[in-house]
């Protein structure tokens, strides 16, 4: 892929790290927080005896709840070590740090034995990816036999409009979104099966709602300090109008996608 | 300070019967390591914790999502008076009229099968009479008006020496569908039986033992090779064309691995129409386990069932395999087209997959009341498959979607679990809607299956039931959640 990807791979895990961005988002950074990835877990059949892997588990969250709530052993890795340290400690505080282990990895070259996973979870990080086509090779490598993947990501069926094409857009990661039947043809090339895809667009409105309300707060108590830090996002509220819009009109919108190694 | 915590996440309490006297206690419904457990006690017994579902969302999602206003039987036939489930006949407590009523005719059968809740057998030489037969079925209809669906079984009820002359007798009356739940003994040996069956279809179904292709597993089930018989059946009702179910019982590490090629083999039928899954109750007769039936190690429950389908079955999703209303914890139900292509599921297309292809806007089926409605409509049970080629037709015009071709009842499969409850899972909450029952020889008591197998049956109503009618309650022994547990179920930790 090109120079301009890899930028945006590395901007994106930068900023994903800055605290603004925990304030605006959530504990849980992707749409559709704990409650999306229960309907993932629940879509991949994660049961409890499931060895599951979450590629770019962030700081943990969706490891813990699938831990927690479905029983399963599960392995977290991702590109940051600050993540994936984070993580350890949020495990251990949580009390499931014999059910879950999280180490510092990139997802197109993960350091696990062929046929190691039940599970695979990827969530809202696999169009971050530089090579998606490696990352779902490398998924399907690490999965045994009738494993199961689970995918949750933005779909993007329409160009981005210029209106969105700004740091927050960015962060949204709609930029290197594919078409929703883009993820079923990625899907297909790596050797998957039984492929479906459910849209879940209530995760954007919520996710929408959360930002403009955290938005607002920060305006109206004068909370934020580092100025500098809103002026690289511009002003949100456009952004904001634009991506709803963008949402309403098909030309994008979340979705999940689960498949089974063949 | 350290806050001590609970090890588990406390969902409800309810009443369940002591495993060992069947005496009612008391109980919590917990959530720990992605199960639900029941912990009840005992005052003479102790403590036990019981495997209830390996899947949380699931077992959520039966109880607080799939609710329907219970429908009730036209006038109960005994009082409420000791309490469920010592009061069974319909009581005036029941949740639920019956879905499907089982009319047993004889208590003989071709088989001495090692796993049978009714403890049926050869030995057993009591066929009922035609008039005692002729009063259940009038019980039936007394207390449901018009039964959607009229099981005759038994025993072997193809062994009864009147047993056209019982269907007769059915068909007088304003009877929906009768099923005939049989071994196929007979279908597959008798030259012509199938056809003097296929005289009462439409309306008539085979309900057809179909556990395994495997002989050692139809060994230790039917103490029998069964497979030859399976095959001529199937023969004769493909010929004959008799719509047909095929019932697999399900026993823990025997069959549990088998039901993904059941279903393959049953789209590939004509006559067949679906597979009904039950995992082994724990009543009548087990024998033919290891150092006996142990309910720690071999009990097996619904989501165990539906998540193993879900594996060895990929062309459905989870979304697909769901609760049904009537029932919700304890029926799970799939419905496809079946094509000349395979399966297509149904009733997971309100999900996006569908919205995808339109370009609307999001919705999820519980949320669209419209949707809802038709899902309800389709998933009673007493819907039997020839009645539901409409509510199907009416669900897919309401997505908007014709169907891929002539949309007829040949195409419609269904998939569904049947878990009866056993002492070891009972739950009062839950028994009150079971909607699968049991007319009494009697011919005055419509009975729940589940508790007619624990407490109802034969000797068991004046053996063990009356004595436990007649017990004062001893008093608690301490608390639930601090006693040291007996497990039950294979996940216990």
């Amino acid at each position: 892929m090109s120079a301009a990807s890899q930028n945006l791979t590395s901007c994106c895990a930068g900023l994903y790290e800055l605290p603004i961005v925990e304030y605006l988002l959530g504990q849980s950074f992707h749409p559709g927080g704990t409650k999306l990835t229960r309907q993932l877990a629940t879509a991949t059949l994660i049961s409890p005896n499931s060895q599951v892997l979450d590629v770019a588990c962030g700081n943990g969250t969706s490891a813990q709840v699938i831990a927690a709530d479905f029983g399963a052993s599960v392995t977290g890795c991702d590109y940051s070590a600050a993540n994936t340290e984070r993580a350890t400690l949020a495990s251990r505080a949580a009390g499931l740090d014999q059910k879950t282990h999280f180490i510092r990895a990139n997802a197109e070259q993960l350091p696990f034995a062929a046929e190691s996973f039940d599970i695979a979870h990827c969530e809202c990080s696999l169009c971050l990816f530089e090579n998606m086509e490696s990352a779902l090779q490398q998924l399907h490598r690490v999965l045994k036999p009738g494993g199961r993947i689970g995918i949750s990501d933005f779909y993007l069926n329409e160009p981005v409009p210029a209106s969105l094409d700004g740091l927050l857009g960015r962060v949204l990661c709609v930029a290197g979104a594919l078409s929703a039947d883009g993820y079923r043809q990625a899907l297909t090339n790596a050797a998957f099966a039984y492929i479906r895809i459910r849209i879940v667009n209530w995760t954007l409105a919520d996710m929408i709602l959360r930002v403009r309300q955290r938005l607002e707060l920060l305006a109206t108590t004068n909370a934020l300090t580092d100025t500098a830090l809103l002026t690289d996002f511009g002003d949100p509220a456009p952004v904001l109008d634009a991506l709803e819009k963008f949402i309403a009109s098909g030309g994008a919108g979340y979705l999940i996608a689960t498949a089974r190694r063949s | 300070m350290t806050v001590k915590q609970r090890p588990y996440q406390y969902y409800d309490s309810t009443i369940p019967i002591c495993s060992t006297c069947l005496q009612r206690v008391d109980a919590k419904i917990v959530f720990q390591d992605g199960c639900v457990w029941m912990l009840k006690r005992c005052p003479a017994h102790g403590a036990e914790r019981v495997l209830m579902a390996d899947d949380i969302a699931y077992y959520k999602l039966a109880r607080e999502t799939f609710i329907k206003t219970p429908e009730q039987v036209i006038a109960p036939n005994t009082p409420a008076r000791y309490g469920c489930p010592y009061d069974c006949g319909i009581c005036p407590d029941h949740e639920q009229h019956g879905c499907t009523l089982l009319i047993e005719v004889t208590d003989n059968c071709n088989l001495r099968c090692p796993t049978c809740y009714a403890g049926s057998g050869p030995e057993r030489q009591t066929h009922r009479s035609l008039e005692q037969i002729e009063r259940m079925l009038d019980r039936a209809v007394a207390n449901e008006g018009e039964p959607s669906i009229i099981q005759i079984s038994g025993g072997e009820p193809t062994v009864h020496p009147q047993f056209f002359e019982i269907l007769k007798l059915a068909r007088q009356r304003p009877i929906g569908h009768l099923l005939v739940n049989t071994n196929g003994i007979r279908i597959a040996n008798e030259p012509g039986f199938a056809e003097r069956l296929a005289e009462f279809a439409p309306g008539l179904e085979v309900y057809l033992q179909f556990d395994s292709f495997r002989p050692e597993v139809l060994k230790a089930l039917r103490a029998s090779d069964l497979r030859n018989t399976h095959t001529r059946a199937i023969e004769r009702l493909n010929e004959t064309g008799i719509h047909t179910t095929l019932v697999a019982t399900i026993r823990r590490g025997l069959n549990d691995d088998e039901m993904g090629a059941l279903i393959d083999y049953a789209t590939q039928q004509p006559c067949v129409r679906g597979v009904t899954f039950q995992p082994v109750q724990a009543a009548g007769r087990l024998e033919g386990y290891e150092s006996g039936y142990d309910r720690n190690r071999d009990r097996l429950t619904l989501t165990e069932i539906r998540r193993k389908i879900l594996e060895q079955c990929p062309v459905f999703a989870p979304e697909d395999l769901i609760p049904v209303p009537c029932h919700p914890d304890h029926l799970a139900m799939a419905y496809a087209l079946k094509l000349d292509s395979g399966l297509v599921p149904l009733t997971g297309l309100v999900d996006p997959e569908f919205l995808i292809d339109s370009g609307r806007a999001t919705i999820t089926y519980e949320a669209e009341p419209a949707v809802r409605e038709h899902f309800l409509n389709l998933f009673s049970t007493h819907h039997s498959v020839d009645s539901q080629t409409d509510a199907m037709s009416e669900f897919l015009d309401k997505l908007e979607r014709s169907p891929p071709q002539q949309l007829g009842y040949q195409n419609i499969f269904r998939v569904l679990i049947v878990e009866f409850i056993d002492a070891q899972g009972f739950d009062l909450r839950s028994i009150r809607k079971t909607c699968v029952h049991i007319v009494h020889p009697d011919g005055e008591r419509v009975i729940p299956f589940d508790t007619y197998n624990l407490l109802y049956r034969d000797d068991l109503e004046s053996q063990v039931l009356e004595p436990l009618r007649k017990r004062e309650f001893a008093p608690l022994s301490g608390p639930i959640s601090l006693a040291r547990y007996r497990n039950s179920g294979s996940n216990s930790t």
